[in-house]
């Protein structure tokens, strides 16, 4: 099941084709490597964009991940905890 | 055989019959299997073939099965069932409390991308359903069964999800097709097959008759489409209406009612809101549209913008939207004729029956304030008299805040 995080964290991210895509965050102190982008949707706030990402580590770990355009801030929302 | 007379679409269109179409309409209709368990399963890929069952709200104890998973099908689960129910039939399926609607429209709103590279005549029925007329499409995709396949590739190849698509002569005749085989699909109903495949079918499964309706049917004898079909129309008027001529030509196929295209215009200023709550109030909905309308308007006046299109965008409470525009003879930043544009279009598209969760208002087709004034002199005696109204407004909201002053009637959106 999904478990609420909803934290800032740190990401690094590559731009290739006109998108934007994480390719590892920091949280926790643990750097989690991005192997999967299972899905990627957009929603708005206000004037200003919410990208959203659903992501696998080589573990098959699962996070939900939200970039908000208006403070250029990252936030982990939720993990799958089994 | 009865020629049907034009009808008034919802959106206030006249749709009229063409008594010989130069060329015999092919529709596609397009069903995505179980859309929001297959999203979430793409997203979670280690759901794939697995009891997904998406539905209820973390706020509440309790809640009801928005979608389910063809897997969990299999277990008797159905959309509208408790979640509690379904847990005792599948206790081992995966449940995702909560809708994430705006994931399933954008997801939709690609669906809509795909399809207008096949034509751009594609009229969304729902999140999940859409229309669309490829009529004289052969040249570039083949016979219609091979552009259905195709059509089914791409989505499948884009997002990783599966559809049912039916083609036939009409919309009602490609619902149904698409219902025919599911999950991943692809039927035809070709003209000389219509009877054949209508007859059979027991008037429930028909678009459009609900459990009242067939209940009344049956009550007249009637079970299957071909029973309704040679029933006399004229007792059918008598015991429903206008609605006792539309089953008529229903069950004996006729349908000429055309796909309708909704476009969203490129570039253009507009606010939209999601609700606190689901509502079909219209005067709320009224007071909504002005408020929107005012922002709106006050945008174009600060950039020195005027338009002639305004576009109406609602988002009901099953996360289907629609949206409808109308243009104006003269470019405007006027948010009393936004709002009348916008509140008339409302009309068509709020009915009573479904609960809207978002209304929008834009203005598109936009010019510079001095070139919209260029293109005709007689704009300057035609000005909204409201225009030092408008200004005064603009000066105190710009020096005490944006809800410092508002129209009366308006709701006033943080």
């Amino acid at each position: 099941m999904d478990q609420e995080i909803n934290q800032p964290i740190e990401v690094m991210a590559v731009f290739e084709k006109g998108r934007m895509l994480p390719v590892r965050f920091r949280w926790n102190g643990r750097v989690v490597k991005i192997v999967h982008v299972t899905a990627r949707w957009r929603t708005n706030e206000g004037r200003f964009r919410k990208k959203h990402y659903s992501v696998m580590n080589q573990n098959s770990e699962f996070f939900q991940l939200t970039y908000k355009e208006r403070t250029s801030e990252w936030f982990l929302n939720k993990i799958w905890v089994e | 055989m009865i020629t049907p007379k034009p009808i008034k679409h919802t959106s206030g269109q006249i749709i009229k019959y063409s008594a010989s179409p130069q060329r015999e309409p092919v529709i596609l209709h397009v069903d995505m299997d179980a859309f929001f368990a297959s999203v979430e399963q793409k997203e979670r890929p280690w759901l794939a073939g697995k009891p997904v069952i998406v539905g209820g709200d973390p706020k509440k104890r309790c809640g009801v099965v928005s979608a389910a998973s063809y897997a969990a099908r299999e277990y008797g689960i159905k959309a509208g069932m408790s979640l509690f129910a379904a847990r005792r039939l599948c206790p081992h399926a995966v449940f995702l409390i909560g809708i994430h609607g705006d994931k399933y429209e954008y997801v939709s709103s690609r669906l809509v991308k795909i399809f207008r590279q096949f034509t751009p005549q594609v009229e969304p029925y729902s999140i999940d359903e859409a229309f669309l007329d490829i009529t004289g499409c052969e040249r570039l995709f083949g016979p219609p069964a091979e552009l259905g396949r195709k059509l089914k590739e791409k989505i499948k190849e884009e997002l990783g999800l599966s559809c049912s698509v039916g083609i036939a002569p009409s919309k009602l005749l490609a619902k149904l097709a698409s219902s025919l085989n599911k999950p991943d699909g692809l039927t035809v109903i070709p003209k000389d097959k219509i009877k054949e495949t209508l007859d059979p079918l027991e008037v429930s499964e028909l678009c459009g008759i609900g459990h009242r309706t067939a209940k009344v049917l049956s009550n007249l004898g009637i079970h299957t489409a071909g029973e309704l079909a040679s029933y006399p129309v004229e007792v059918l008027k008598g015991k429903f209406g206008i609605v006792g001529e539309w089953l008529h030509f229903m069950t004996n196929g006729i349908d000429c009612s055309p796909v309708i295209s909704c476009s969203i215009p490129d570039k253009s200023m507009g606010h939209s809101r999601t609700l606190p709550e689901d509502i079909d109030d219209p005067r709320q909905i009224a007071s909504i549209l002005l408020g929107l309308s005012s922002m709106v308007a006050r945008r174009l006046r600060k950039g020195g913008f005027k338009g002639r299109t305004v576009t109406l965008r609602v988002r009901y409470s099953d996360f289907f939207s629609l949206t409808r525009s109308e243009t104006i003879p003269r470019p405007t930043d006027s948010e009393h004729i936004i709002f009348k544009v916008a509140l008339k279009l409302a009309l068509g598209l709020v009915s009573g029956i479904r609960k809207v969760r978002l209304l929008g208002v834009s203005v598109s087709q936009l010019k510079r304030e001095e070139e919209s004034l260029q293109t005709s002199l007689l704009l300057i005696e035609y000005r909204d008299k409201r225009e030092e109204v408008y200004s005064a407004m603009d000066k105190i909201r710009d020096k005490f805040g944006e809800e410092s002053v508002r129209w009366g009637g308006a709701t006033i959106f943080a």
